[in-house]
């Protein structure tokens, strides 16, 4: 299993994203770590930073649609930044720090943006 | 190259300028093609395709950020491939982009405009990735 790891927060350009949605569209969809400020990635009412950007919680509810299912989100990042379940996207899955590290132990590739 | 041989991807993300991450790329490199394992691609993104810019001019006695990577290329099979998407959003085109919108090349010899299909690519076959 590859995985990206999302720990800096959404910019103005989505950058990350496109890579990991152009992963999947050849067939390569990564499965997803959101830790640290990338945890703010989940966030339902997240809008574009800039007026002509893409919304970044449209784009990330597109993840499921490239076949991106394994969205991890670590509890203790959403905790710090005042995040609950309520707030993110449903198909992300709060894990625990222990149970991501096991994740990343399987990891094949891993990509750190 | 030696059969336990490894094919590597660097994906180089940094922005040149914020720290020696440029040059810490290009070392590795260097150490990984002399150890004798083979480098698929160099894949500049985000703020990293501004190192294939020919405009940089840097203060006089320094090296242009490209010239640690072409002169790798110099002595071995190195694709320096350069995200389309990434570098047009900060004005790197080649001739053909160039020609399009016309304007004037600025990607510097050596490089290449490629997809993110590359990464794709990398994802598959390449047996590490090393981010930077």
């Amino acid at each position: 299993m590859n995985i990206v790891i999302l720990k800096s927060p959404p910019g103005s350009d989505l950058e990350s994203l496109e890579l990991v949605m152009a992963c999947a569209a050849f067939e390569q969809a990564p499965a997803m770590v959101l830790m640290e400020q990338g945890a703010l990635f989940a966030n339902k009412a997240s809008s574009a930073l800039r007026s002509d950007s893409k919304s970044i919680s449209k784009l990330f509810s597109a993840l499921p649609m490239y076949d991106c299912e394994q969205i991890y989100i670590c509890e203790d990042s959403m905790h710090s930044l005042g995040m609950t379940s309520e707030n993110i996207h449903g198909f992300c899955i709060p894990t625990s720090k222990d149970k991501l590290k096991a994740l990343l132990a399987t990891a094949k590739k891993t990509i750190v943006f | 190259m030696t059969t336990d041989s490894l094919h590597y991807t660097l994906l180089i993300k940094s922005a040149p300028f914020d720290d020696e991450t440029n040059e810490t790329a290009a070392a590795f490199a260097a150490a990984v093609l002399a150890a004798g394992h083979k480098i698929d691609r160099v894949f500049f993104y985000q703020d990293a395709v501004l190192i294939a810019s020919n405009t940089l001019t840097p203060p006089q006695g320094q090296q242009p950020l490209h010239s640690h990577w072409t002169k790798l290329k110099e002595h071995y099979p190195l694709p320096l491939q350069v995200c389309i998407a990434n570098a047009l959003r900060r004005g790197i085109l080649d001739d053909s982009e160039a020609s399009r919108y016309d304007k004037i090349k600025t990607l510097c010899e050596g490089f290449e405009l490629c997809g993110l299909g590359e990464m794709a690519e990398a994802m598959k076959q390449s047996d590490r990735i090393i981010t930077f």
